[in-house]
Parts: C-alpha cells; structure tokens; sequence
C-alpha cells in the first residue's frame, strides 16, 4: 500500500499542469530574470577612473604640487583622475552641467575648491584627493614654521607618499610604499548577486508547502472528495501520509535540483565546490517546505483560499528577511533579531548555501541543515498527530 | 449590476482571505522601506562608507588616531573579532571595510619595521579606495612629522589626526529648484507597484474563479443577465477593489511617513498619488487578464507569484533603473512598472512646476493609462473567445476531477 500510494502521488503531481508550472517553471523563470536584472550589481561599486575638469588658471600655477599631483593621478593603467583641462570657470561649468565630468577644480583664494552637482563616491574620492593635498601641505608649511631644518626631509616624505596612493588605485596593497596589507577572508570572491539566488531557493523550497496542502488535504474528509474517500479506506492514517508525504519530497527534491544545476551551469551562479552538499540543504530545504504546508492545511475549518493565503504570505515574508528583495536584509534580522533569523526556514536554506560557498569548514551549514531537520520533525509529527485522531461524526 | 453585487458577496464571504493577503503584503510593504537600501538618495556629506576598525594590539596613540580618522571619514559598526563575523558583515555588505591592527603593529610602525595594517575590503571597490587613502594619507603624516622629528609619539598621532580634519570647501551646484524629497517616501513609491500587483490579481483573481466553475457558468450563461452587464459588474468591481487598494496603501503611507509627507510641496503630494492612481489601473487591468487565463486557486498563487515579481524585478523596483543594463532597460520598456518608476523618479527630481516641466510627468502618466487600455483589451478579447471556444470551456475541471 505504501508503495502504492506514493508513486500515485508522484504521478499525480506530475500529471497536475498547475504543480508542474509551480514546481519547475515557476524557480527557473524567475531565476532566469534575476540573471538579466542583477547582472549589472555586480560592478555598482567597482572602482572607475573619475572625470574632472581642472580650470586653469594663475593661481594654478602658483600651487605648483597640486598640478604636480593631479598629474600623477591621471598617470598608469588604471589612473586615479581623468583631467579635462577647461580654459576658465565657465567651460569647467559646462562641463559640469552636461555631466561629462563628476566635478572641477579650481584654485580660488589661494586654495582650491571643488564644484560637484550630485552625491556619490566619485565626488567624494575628488574631494578625498584635495584634502590629501592640503592636509599635506598644512602640515609642511606648520613644521617649516617650527623646525624649518627637517622641511626638505618631510617634503620628499610626502612626495613619496602621494605617489605611492596614486600608483594604488586599485586598491591592491601592493605598493612598495603602501602601509596597508590585505586581508585574506575567504578563499571565494564575494557576491553581491548569490544571496538573491538563494534565497529564490528557499522560497521555493517553502513553496513546496503547497505539497504539504495537498498531502493533508487529501487526507481530511471535509476538505476534498479524495479525503473522504481516504478516512474511509482501512489504510493506516500514519501510513497514508508518510506515503504522500515522501511522494511530495521526491518531486519537490527534483525540483530544487533541477532550479539549482541551471543556476549553478547555466547562470553560472556557484554554491562552492561541493554540490552534493548543496543538494542536501535543497533536500533538507524541501522536508521543511512539505510539513510547514501540512501544517497550514492542518485546522479543518480554513479554506482552501485562506490556507493558500497564509502560506503564500508566510512564504513571502520569510523570503524577505532572507534577502530575496532586499540584500543584505537576512545579515540585519541576523544580527538584531537572532531568534527570529534562527526560526526564519528561507534564511536557513539561503545561509546554507551562503556557508557553502564562503565558509571553507562545514560547522554553520551543519547546523542550518539541523535547525531545518528539526523543524521538518516538530511540523510532521504535528500533522501526524492531529491526522489520526481527527473524528468526522459531525460533518 | 447584478455580477457587481455577487462579487461583493464572494469578497465578503472570503473577507478573512482578504484579510490575510492586505496584512501580508501591507507588512511587506513597510518592511521594504524601513529595511530599504536609502543610501542612493542622500546628499553629498552623506556618503560615508561603513567600516570596522579591530584592534589587537591595545589601545595605544597609533590605534587611537585611526580611530579618529575613521570616525571622521566614515560610519564604524562594532563588529566581534571573529572571522565568521567579518565574513558575514563583509558578504553581506553591512561594511565596506575591515581594518584589523595586528598584535605588535604600532611599536613596529614607531621603530620604522615593515610592519603593515590588515584590510578587508570588497575587491577594487571605490569605497575601499576611498577609506584606505584616508587611513594611507594619515600614516603618511605621521612619517613626515617622524622625518621631521623632535615630536612624542603620541603628539605625532595627534597632530596628524587633527591634521586630517582640515577639509576642501566643495559647492554642489544644483541645475534644478525642486524640493529634496525624503528618501523614505521614495522607497515607498518605489516598491508599492509590486503590493498593488500582489493584491490586485490576489484580491480580483480569487472571485473571478467561482465564475468558472462549470455549474456557475452553465448557471449565468442561460440567466436573463446579458453578458456586456455582467462584464461591466465584473469590471466594476476589479475597480472598486484596485481603488480600494490604491486609498489603503496610500493612506497607509501617510500615516507612517507623516513628517516627510508634511516637508514637500502640496503638488508633489497630488503628482505621487496620480502617478500611483494611474497605475492602480494598469494593476487592474493585469488582474483582469490573468483571471481571465486562469482556473485554479494554485494557478493564481503561482500567477500572482510570477507576474508581480518579474513586472517589478525588470522594472527597477527592487534594483534601480541606473544599476540595469541597456538591453534590459530596452526591454523594461515594454512593462508599465517601468513607466511608473521613471515617473517616480521624474517627480521627485522635478524642477519646478511649470508647463514644460511637468510634460514629461503627464507623458509618463499617459502611456501607463495606454498600457491600462491595452491589456484591458486584451483581456476583453481572451474573455469573448473563452465564451465561443469550445476548448476553452471544457478546459475548466470539475472539483471531482481535481
């Protein structure tokens, strides 16, 4: 019977359009259009050469160093500055206006001042560079004052150090005269885009609670022919749902496979070398997605459309506070609300594959797949409690 | 008007549905604007990179000014020495930057050895460069004030700290007179297209689907109500409830950005709930047309799911139209999210309120109106094969069959 019983359930979800669409369609569309929406994220913050315009001017000349600067930052193969040189304010203003460079300088008063239209890190790198400038020449003329003996000693410091940040736009700390040394985290370069991803995956591992709806559903008189049909059947209640139950992991399980090899081959998303373990978080995923749907569909006065509702938005907001719309959102609840992020079965899921790819030891992942276990035993053993001993004297 | 009323009665008896998916999606709503990425509306002085500073090595005169250069270049946030904790916060881009003294740097740093500063940084990031010229220029100060010498360490760290305080004067120039608006009520306007979709194709979708059991259609076919007033019932009510929408979420946002709602200009106030008014129609229209193709309730939860959530992903909802591509923006194009977003942002740049001006606003508003038109079309065209199409009419199943 039980054998029976489950390959029924597999056929029937196979034969179902609407749970075929869900199930299949519906985690590939959807990570087909975070690929052409999030493509460019990647590159939002990335280090560009700035355009600036630079006014000519007398007082230029005077501040001989400036020009001396600038024109080392404009230098190598990735420079620091792209200098237009405008003839006078007006030009430089032009410029500005038309957006063709993020800001200009002008030496105004015997300091130069910068002129930008918008917020952004390109203005505040200009600004960055200027202040390195004049904080470097405060300090030469203040011990010029003092000690004017050690000037030349201090000045050729300082010529050293503003070549040696210009040579390191990009940010590599491989400057002979850099200070600064990398930090090495993680053997993976991190993503702005995966978490996106994995979070799809855990919603759609939650929404393989609409598995879970059907399994109960099936098994509640009121609720569906087939559950009247099933209450009256010899069949053994535990039986009867631990047999629907493994049918809906099995095409659920498929499911997330199939969402993940296209994410992983095809969109060329990574979840880290390891795969096989990948699939355990998307199998462990989708134990818990079944029995959080069994469980909705558990009080046998909802409506279908109520339980429908609440486990669509439960899915959703779970999905949210794993960053599904928002980036970074899961590391916020994580960090403010730690139970609720514990609790949360997206967050799980996506943290799982997030340690799989960052992490280089498997102690966090371990533990995401417990808490999802666990879950997945409480729910079940919920269901199976209510299920037999649900009596229909009173339909 | 007899369709409109039987709608009301299938929208009261299912209140509680309707109850679960407006305080689902409502809640979504908020939480995407208070937890919203806002950084992307500030004005000049507030882009300051998020960054954590680890010491390992105490609190001496070194680590003390880093600290205080830090603090004036960026925001810090505590973070645990652990690299779990550092993983996270650099992954998930709550820092832009680590910065870690190692045990033994500042007396090496002081007796001139090769030591160097730990950083963590997103790779080639700009921010990243940004905080590491500051803390390079601040250590630099420091060599030039020990080249120069006859000053303690701890005045050497002090004076180059302060040193670093001194500031170029910047002007931002603006082109345009419009008011600031709070980034708050753009996020707002922003993501509410997405909870519109939601509860428009939810809200109109699930009463539509009692017309299509068989037994109903069969009902209402030989019924003395004609089919152009039972359409108008239909279309009356997927107003209503659109309109209904568009007051709550509206109202809603008032209630909850009420300080930034009373800094604008009154006409911003009626150019935001148009262009949401406008779109209220579209969301309609889409709900009108996917209950239409659809005939079941895990149909619709997947149509909702999809439609909403691809409409807004290519649209700039949840990634802004500046971080798209030219190909998809080329395509965005041709979804009316888009024209409401472009709007969004035309309004809340808006540099005054003259004629020319708030043409393109007007235009903007006018091809989602289109947009509106068109898909109520077609929807009036699947809705009139579906009654001639044999096919169509035995696609529907019976409770039994299912």
């Amino acid at each position: 019977m039980f054998g029976n019983i489950y390959w029924k359930y597999i056929l029937r979800a196979v034969r179902s359009r609407d749970m075929v669409i869900w199930t299949f369609l519906f985690p590939i569309l959807l990570a087909t259009l975070f690929h052409f929406s999030l493509g460019k994220l990647e590159e939002t913050d990335s280090f560009e050469t700035v355009p600036v315009a630079v006014v000519q001017s007398r007082e230029l000349d005077m501040e001989m160093y400036l020009g001396q600067m600038l024109e080392s930052l404009e230098e190598g193969d990735s420079p620091v500055l792209e200098i237009t040189r405008a003839a006078d304010a007006e030009e430089a203003e032009e410029l500005l206006k038309e957006e063709q460079v993020k800001g200009y300088i002008a030496v105004e008063d015997g300091a130069p001042k910068l002129y930008v239209r918008e917020n952004g890190i390109s203005e505040t790198i200009l600004k960055n560079v200027l202040d390195r400038y004049i904080q470097t020449k405060d300090t030469v003329m203040t011990m010029i004052r003092e000690n004017p003996g050690a000037a030349l000693a201090m000045a050729e410091t300082a010529v050293q150090g503003m070549s040696a940040q210009g040579e390191d736009s990009q940010n590599t700390g491989d400057s002979s005269e850099s200070f600064i040394g990398n930090l090495e985290l993680s053997g993976q370069k991190p993503s702005v885009t995966a978490n996106y991803y994995y979070a799809l995956l855990g919603m759609l591992c939650l929404f393989g609670g609409f598995h879970g709806l059907v399994v109960v559903e099936s098994l509640q008189a009121n609720l569906s022919p087939q559950g009247a049909r099933n209450t009256l059947s010899p069949g053994n209640r535990y039986k009867l749902f631990c047999a629907s139950y493994l049918g809906a992991l099995t095409i659920q399980f498929i499911s997330a496979a199939v969402s993940m090899c296209y994410i992983q081959f095809v969109l060329g998303i990574s979840f880290g070398s390891q795969f096989g373990y990948a699939l355990a978080a998307a199998f462990a995923g989708s134990m818990t997605g079944i029995a959080f749907g069994s469980l909705i569909a558990l009080p046998s006065k909802w409506k279908g459309g109520v339980k429908t509702g609440v486990l669509v938005g439960v899915s959703l907001i779970c999905s949210f506070f794993a960053g599904l719309m928002v980036g970074g959102v899961n590391y916020l609840v994580d960090e403010y609300l730690p139970v609720l992020s514990k609790l949360n079965p997206a967050a799980r899921i996506s943290d799982a594959f997030y340690c799989l790819y960052y992490y280089e030891d498997h102690t966090r992942y371990f533990r995401n797949i417990g808490i999802l276990l666990v879950m997945s035993v409480v729910f079940s053993g919920i269901c199976v409690v209510f299920i037999r001993r649900n009596q229909y004297e009173s339909i | 008007m007899k369709a409109f009323s039987a709608c009301l009665k299938i929208m009261k008896r299912r209140k509680m549905t309707f109850v679960i998916y407006f305080s689902v999606f409502a809640a979504l709503l908020l939480s995407m604007v208070f937890l919203g990425d806002s950084s992307m509306y500030g004005d000049f002085t507030a882009k300051r990179p998020n960054y954590a500073l680890i010491s390992r090595d105490g609190g001496g005169a070194l680590a003390q000014g880093l600290a205080k250069v830090l603090e004036y270049t960026g925001t810090e946030v505590e973070l645990e020495d652990s690299k779990e904790a550092m993983m996270d916060a650099g992954f998930f881009q709550a820092v832009d930057c680590i910065f870690v003294i190692p045990e033994g740097y500042q007396q090496g740093f002081w007796d001139g050895e090769e030591t160097s500063l730990q950083m963590w940084q997103w790779p080639s990031s700009s921010t990243g460069y940004y905080l590491r010229s500051a803390v390079e220029q601040y250590l630099s100060l420091i060599r030039m004030y020990q080249a120069a010498g006859g000053m303690s360490e701890t005045e050497m760290a002090e004076a180059a700290a302060d040193s670093m305080e001194l500031e170029t004067e910047v002007t931002v120039r603006r082109y345009t007179d419009g008011a600031l608006v709070s980034e708050k009520i753009r996020l707002f306007q922003r993501f509410i297209p997405y909870i519109m979709l939601l509860i428009c194709i939810s809200g109109v979708g699930n009463v539509f689907l009692c017309f299509k059991k068989p037994e109903i259609r069969m009902r209402n076919l030989c019924s003395p109500v004609r089919p152009v007033s039972f359409a108008v019932g239909k279309f009356l009510y997927a107003c209503v409830v659109g309109v209904g929408v568009w007051v709550l979420l509206n109202l809603m946002g008032i209630i909850v950005c009420r300080k930034e709602w009373m800094e604008i200009d009154a006409r911003l106030w009626l150019l935001y709930f148009g262009n949401s008014f406008v779109f209220v129609f579209v969301a309609v229209s889409v709900a009108l047309l996917c209950s239409a193709v659809i005939s079941s309730e895990n149909a619709m939860s997947f149509v909702t799911n999809i439609v909403s959530l691809a409409m807004c992903f290519v649209s700039g909802v949840f990634v802004p139209l500046e971080m798209m591509g030219s190909a998809l923006l080329k395509v965005a194009k041709f979804v009316p999210v888009y024209w409401f977003e472009e709007n969004e942002g035309r309004i809340s740049n808006l540099a005054g309120f003259g004629r020319e001006t708030l043409k393109p606003v007007y235009e903007g508003m006018l091809i989602q109106a289109g947009f509106a038109a068109a898909l109520f079309c077609i929807y009036l065209l699947v809705n009139k094969y579906q009654q001639q199409a044999e096919e169509s009419y035995g696609s529907v199943r019976t409770e039994i069959e299912q």
